[in-house]
């Protein structure tokens, strides 16, 4: 049994194991910059798991675009909005019974798809390593294979949301911004 | 044709080169005869793992010494004054004396400080300098790992080393480190935009993401080094690129996270000891990456200065590659080391000014013009 075991296989449980304790420790830890830290830990070992899938390009756009953007941006709201070892955050919903109800809902339908997944007739290849220019190819492919339309509507999306946040962001009528330092 | 012996410099013979001529040697005496299979095939896969782990922690202890050194050195020189001269020749092993004060000084941590955070954020930081020493190419066999999206593995990891400061200057509780941490945080995100578009730059015009094949997309005369490819906005490319790595340091003139007549010492205010000194270490192994990334993508790597003479060429071929690669990179950490001392410091509304209005701006103009001269062919 223990032969049988390859160093991919120790791996997967090993960041499995510190993805699941660290998504426990985001939700159960009542200071919110410790969730963010173990958010941290749970995204970098999910990239791990996409190096395992030999999906590079899926873990660093992972790292780059949660690790480098979401998770420093979350940060910077928690250190503008609270004060340090503020630890009085009160759950949303107080009722035990409804949130155990939705807690063991939600476990029923993870659980439903364990069929599926330990199946011995699926195919249990691992993926191909596709390289960077065949993604970026796919990205901008013109015909049915590719996702020229969703990448340029996000694109689009992304724009909008940029400008959108500098008009807020400007402000130009508010007559407290009018004694700013000059350059 | 297969028969014909390749040409000792040809790009096909440096690209074929022997990948593990000194790992090799030392894995010989670490045969796998191990009774339990799975302990010999774990073994034989870490080994490799191993021994860079190793190599890289020495390299990157020593290296941020000697640039220790180096930056008193500089320093004290543009001021007419000697630096370190008392430790060993020339003052070489100061950095070791104080490495090892700093060592043994206490870890103090202010009243009300969060332990956990306190203690893991120095770490942060050196440890993604540490990831991404893993794929610089020093030599044309001398490379950790040669993954195909280096490029995107540089801009990813390095933007890891932010939390440190982030999170120190927070846990620290006190109002000089967070003033000086959102000052960094709010710097390094900016610049990293730069330093990220002056690289995709490079990837653009050489077709590649991994560092070994943009060196080597540099073969050639010195005129085949993107700096000079890209005629005239290659240049430009390289200057903006050295301004928003400077900024992205955090190192004088743009020091604004640890200004000392305002903050004190900004982020690491509150630190001592050996939590201070990890700061420092990442702050100088990532002066060397922004150096070794600056010589990869712009200077040619660990390709020799060429100018297209046979003889003269083939003298410059029998200096070793990792030589030509530290030249280059010592050259560019020199010219870091030359702005801090020789620039004041902008206000922060200044520093933000340039990145958004003016960097930026000039990056994307600098990527739009490059697309036109790699569609138009006038690349040199």
């Amino acid at each position: 049994m223990l032969s049988s075991i390859t160093i991919q296989d120790l791996f997967f449980f090993v960041l499995s194991s510190v993805i699941i304790f660290g998504a426990i420790m985001v939700v159960s830890s009542k200071n919110l910059i410790h969730s963010a830290i173990n958010l941290i830990l749970c995204l970098f070992s999910t990239a791990g798991l996409f190096i395992l899938l030999n999906a590079e390009f899926v873990a660093i756009a992972q790292v780059m675009v949660y690790i480098g953007g979401v998770v420093v941006f979350m940060l910077f709201t928690i250190f503008l909005t609270t004060r340090l070892g503020e630890e009085h955050l009160e759950p949303l919903f107080k009722n035990k019974f409804f949130n155990g109800t939705i807690l063991v809902m939600a476990a029923c339908w993870v659980a439903s798809f364990i069929p599926s997944v330990i199946d011995p007739e699926r195919d249990q290849t691992f993926a191909q390593n596709a390289s960077l220019t065949e993604v970026g190819a796919r990205f901008l492919d013109l015909r049915e294979s590719g996702f020229i339309v969703p990448f340029e509507v996000i694109s689009v999306l992304i724009l909008v949301a940029m400008i959108g946040a500098i008009a807020i962001a400007k402000n130009d009528n508010d007559p407290k911004n009018k004694d700013e330092v000059s350059n | 044709m297969a028969k014909e012996e390749l040409a000792k410099n040809s790009l096909e013979a440096l690209k074929n080169a022997d990948q593990h001529p000194v790992g090799d040697v030392i894995r010989k005496y670490f045969s796998e005869n191990f009774e339990n299979e799975f302990i010999a095939h774990v073994f034989s896969s870490s080994s490799n793992i191993l021994l860079s782990i190793l190599v890289m922690t020495a390299f990157a202890g020593g290296t941020a010494s000697f640039l220790i050194w180096l930056e008193r050195k500089v320093c004290a020189r543009m001021q007419v004054r000697l630096g370190p001269t008392r430790v060993g020749p020339f003052g070489l092993l100061q950095s070791i004396a104080d490495g090892i004060k700093l060592v043994f000084k206490e870890m103090l941590r202010p009243k009300g400080a969060d332990p956990f955070i306190f203690y893991l954020a120095p770490f942060l930081p050196a440890t993604a300098s540490f990831l991404v020493l893993a794929v610089i190419p020093f030599d044309k066999n001398i490379q950790v790992v040669d993954i195909d999206v280096g490029a995107l593995y540089v801009i990813a990891v390095s933007g890891f080393g932010i939390f440190g400061i982030l999170l120190g200057g927070w846990a620290s509780n006190s109002k000089y480190s967070l003033l000086g941490a959102m000052r960094a945080g709010a710097q390094m995100i900016s610049y990293e935009i730069s330093v990220g578009l002056g690289l995709l730059l490079i990837v653009m015009l050489s077709g590649e993401t991994s560092l070994r094949e943009i060196v080597f997309s540099q073969y050639g005369t010195v005129n085949n080094w993107w700096i000079f490819k890209l005629p005239i906005f290659g240049i430009i490319a390289f200057i903006l690129f050295l301004i928003s790595s400077t900024a992205e340091l955090n190192r004088g003139p743009f020091d604004l996270p640890e200004a000392e007549s305002e903050l004190s010492a900004g982020f690491h205010t509150e630190y001592s000891g050996i939590t201070f000194s990890m700061f420092f270490l990442a702050e100088f192994i990532n002066m060397f990456i922004a150096g070794a990334i600056g010589t990869t993508f712009f200077l040619g790597g660990f390709l020799p200065f060429t100018i297209g003479i046979e003889g003269f060429d083939n003298i410059m071929f029998m200096i070793p590659g990792w030589a030509w690669f530290f030249a280059k990179t010592y050259f560019i950490i020199f010219l870091f080391m030359w702005f801090r001392w020789s620039f004041p410091r902008p206000r922060i509304d200044q520093l933000m000014n340039l990145e958004w209005k003016f960097m930026l701006p000039a990056n994307l103009l600098n990527i739009i013009i490059a697309g036109a001269f790699l569609t138009l062919g006038w690349l040199l």
